[in-house]
């Protein structure tokens, strides 16, 4: 497939002639102005946006009128910007990359700390290697992340440079960089798929209203995305039949250095990868076999070189979700089981997304088939993520093939959207299916900010039981949704109360300071705490997790029990040790 | 030893990026830099040689190699025990000038690049000369990619040195940042090249 410019050189005989475009400061219009009012808009609103006012429906509903209704504006002048009739690239880059980096932007702006609890114990790794320079690949609590390394040997490198004492700070604004990225990335792939520059950034903002997965965060699987986006954008272009640029000496290490880089960062994501280059190969989409070949032996090669101490202690438990599809995909299904009933519009909003990108994907499909136009390589790079499913991956399968089938599923999203010739057509289909994609992904990507996030009051009580506690510590958890594990993590040993079995539960709800006292006078340790926050609670009466009343119960007993005494007590976390 | 913009920005980042982290400054400018040495250096060095068409998809490669370099190196050293974040810096500064040198010296980077000059103002002769990225390449025409180009008028001849040899070129359509060019002219020379070079267009589309 070659784009229109292509086309134009290789065409023999007279060639038409084509206006030049105008610059982009012919184009600073009225939808410049609007974007830079709404921008402006959204920052105020976000900014005045109380956190204690998030409720059962997440963090939109506590954002300003006006600045709502400034991110609406966004939103509007973002599909204005790629459907208008003087289509014009940078002022579609400019306002969907403004509504990408507002949208990441609003939780760091609003809540000041990191989101999500499994955030932290990322934070955690990367605070290890600062204090030692070096890794513990049999350790038990977090080993997997020390067998795969790579974004926190970067990061640690990067906060060392950047004079900071821990990844805290960039973990918060880790979500605006990735996402811009990875719009970067997904405009990259789209190119090599279309023609139509229209639908290459259609396709991003549908991408965008779609992506409420969450695996934009300070995380392994976050960059292994942008780069593996990377790969496969510069795989399209340099070894394509059809293609006519040359693939010098760069391109070549260019592709070796980030297949390296995801090899020794993330788990899955080389795998995907070398499914989605031996499809292409496969499907003669590419040419070049050393492509899946060097993907496999980096992969493999890591595997049982670096991180064979995860493998080896691991390899039974991967055999055993290995090739169990239906039961990966119901574990995915199970887990996102909920208690509350704004978290079932939650988990539905998220499902009905996909359902309806699935569907406009679907009829894209067809179009493309109907145009005689190149169906192979979307549906090589389709299959790719979806031969996945094989893998069990901490219950999390299904919404990880959902994000790697995500950028070619919006890209025949837009083709949809777009099918209709006429500007009026294509708004008509384009406003409500773009308005639900956003209106889901305020409920499905932020409705879960009332126990997902964080106060700076809680992270500070964690920091200051990392620095106290006594290395050896036994660290009993309401639940692990707090700021976990971020600072001197392999001083504590473990245990989350939501976590231990029934029967566990139950002997602690009829007794709390006996058996926790119990709990915390074993020798085998060398001191012992009980942690219980506000976000657990939170998460408790959200998911469900445990008895709404256990958690505020365990604390009234315990401050009323003469063998404990608050270590740390503030409004949002309290720390319980037992007295000598 | 590095004579052309993509060398010394690698060289003066490497070097900024060294001095703010040697020196007490202020943080948010010691951020900044960091920032931008971590994100484009290693890249700029190599995608001086094949830039992708539009400025977005160029940042977006730029900084993913930036970053997989970061990654590799910082990994490389953490997993033999010699972690040490000056060393790394300095590894990637010294990796990205050579690399840099390397890519841009390299055959295949001359063949993907083209000089190209405008006529003067009295028309008398051709001044200005820029070089230009060679995108896609037909036995008639190329399409290009490179500063200065956008200044150009519609259906303007230039003159065009490639590898050596020599042809005119007239502008005929653009798309974005990359534009398409017919040869005029050409030298035998020029005609062997792009024939032996790369064949046919035509005949390979």
């Amino acid at each position: 497939m070659k784009t229109s410019i292509e086309r134009k050189v290789s065409a023999p005989g007279p060639k038409s002639f084509a206006p030049p475009q105008a610059g982009f400061s012919d184009h600073l219009d009225t939808s410049l102005f609007l974007v830079a009012v709404a921008t402006i808009a959204v920052v105020i609103g976000l900014f005045r946006t109380d956190p204690e006012t998030v409720g059962d429906f997440g963090l939109v509903p506590a954002i300003p009128l006006y600045g709502l209704a400034a991110f609406v504006l966004l939103i509007g002048l973002a599909l204005h910007s790629v459907l208008r009739t003087d289509f014009v690239e940078r002022r579609a880059a400019l306002t969907v990359g403004s509504l990408v980096t507002f949208v990441s932007a609003a939780p760091p702006i609003v809540y000041d700390t990191v989101r999500f609890g499994w955030t932290y114990k990322h934070v955690g790794v990367t605070d290890f290697v600062l204090r030692n320079g070096s890794l513990d690949r049999q350790d038990d609590v977090l080993g997997i992340y020390h067998n795969w390394p790579g974004l926190f040997a970067g990061s640690a490198s990067l906060v060392e440079w950047m004079g900071l004492s821990n990844a805290l700070l960039l973990a918060t604004w880790s979500p605006v960089a990735l996402n811009l990225m990875t719009l970067g990335g997904v405009v990259y792939l789209s190119g090599a798929l279309t023609d139509s520059r229209r639908n290459v950034w259609l396709g991003a903002l549908v991408f965008f209203g779609a992506n409420w997965i969450g695996q934009d965060y300070y995380s392994p699987q976050a960059l292994a995305y942008v780069l593996f986006l990377a790969v496969l954008g510069l795989a399209l272009r340099y070894f394509r039949p059809t293609s006519l640029l040359l693939p010098g000496t760069a391109v070549y290490l260019s592709l070796i250095l980030m297949i390296s880089a995801i090899a020794v960062s993330h788990q899955l994501t080389p795998m995907v990868l070398f499914v989605a280059l031996l499809g292409l190969q496969v499907a003669g989409q590419i040419r070049a076999w050393w492509l899946p070949a060097f993907t496999a032996l980096a992969t493999a090669g890591w595997m049982i070189s670096f991180a064979s101490p995860y493998v080896e202690a691991n390899l039974v438990g991967i055999a055993n979700d290995f090739g169990s599809p239906v039961g990966n995909a119901a574990e995915t299904l199970a887990k996102a089981t909920i208690r509350n009933d704004a978290q079932v519009w939650v988990a539905a909003a998220g499902r009905g997304s996909l359902i309806l990108v699935l569907s406009l994907a679907g009829l894209g499909l067809v179009i493309r088939q109907e145009r005689r136009s190149n169906v192979l390589t979307p549906l090589a790079l389709l299959a790719a993520p979806a031969v996945m499913i094989v893998m069990a991956f901490g219950g999390e399968i299904l919404f990880r093939v959902a994000l790697f089938m995500l950028p070619v599923l919006a890209l025949l999203a837009a083709e949809t959207i777009r099918h209709d010739t006429s500007t009026s057509g294509q708004w008509l289909v384009g406003l409500p299916c773009v308005a639900l994609l956003f209106a889901s992904l305020s409920l499905a990507s932020f409705g879960k900010d009332n126990f997902y996030t964080f106060s700076t009051n809680e992270v500070d009580v964690v920091a200051e039981l990392s620095e106290v506690a006594p290395a050896g510590s036994l660290l009993i958890e309401g639940s692990r949704n707090y700021p976990a594990q971020f600072l001197n993590y392999e001083k504590f040993v473990y245990v989350p109360i939501d976590r231990e079995n029934l029967e566990s539960q139950q002997s602690i709800q009829e007794a709390p300071a006996d058996v926790l006292f119990e709990w915390l006078s074993n020798d085998a340790y060398e001191s012992g705490f009980v942690l219980l926050t506000r976000s657990q609670q939170r998460n408790a009466l959200a998911l469900g997790t445990l008895p709404p009343e256990f958690l505020p119960e365990v604390e009234s007993a315990l401050r009323a029990d003469h063998r404990f005494h608050a270590l740390i007590d503030t409004p949002e976390a309290v720390v319980f040790e037992r007295r000598p | 030893m590095t004579s052309d913009r993509g060398g010394q920005f690698v060289l003066a980042s490497t070097l900024l990026a060294w001095i703010v982290m040697l020196l007490e400054v202020p943080s948010f400018l010691r951020i900044s830099i960091v920032l931008a040495f971590a994100f484009l250096t290693p890249g700029v060095a190599l995608t001086r040689t094949f830039s992708p068409t539009s400025f977005f998809e160029r940042l977006l490669v730029t900084s993913s190699i930036s970053v997989s370099a970061v990654v590799l190196v910082s990994t490389a050293l953490l997993a033999v025990g010699l972690w040490s974040p000056s060393a790394i810096l300095l590894i990637l500064g010294v990796v990205s000038i050579v690399g840099h040198k390397v890519v841009s010296n390299s055959p295949a980077s001359g063949k993907n690049w083209l000089d190209w000059e405008r006529r003067s103002s009295d028309e008398s002769s051709f001044v200005h000369s820029r070089r230009a990225k060679i995108m896609h390449l037909g036995s008639d025409g190329c399409v290009i990619s490179g500063p200065g180009l956008a200044a150009l008028d519609p259906c303007e001849t230039v003159r065009l040195t490639w590898l050596g040899e020599v042809s005119f070129g007239r502008l005929e359509e653009v798309e974005g940042d990359v534009f398409a060019l017919t040869f005029l002219e050409p030298t035998a020379g020029f005609e062997a090249l792009v024939a032996q070079k790369y064949g046919d267009i035509s005949a390979a589309s």
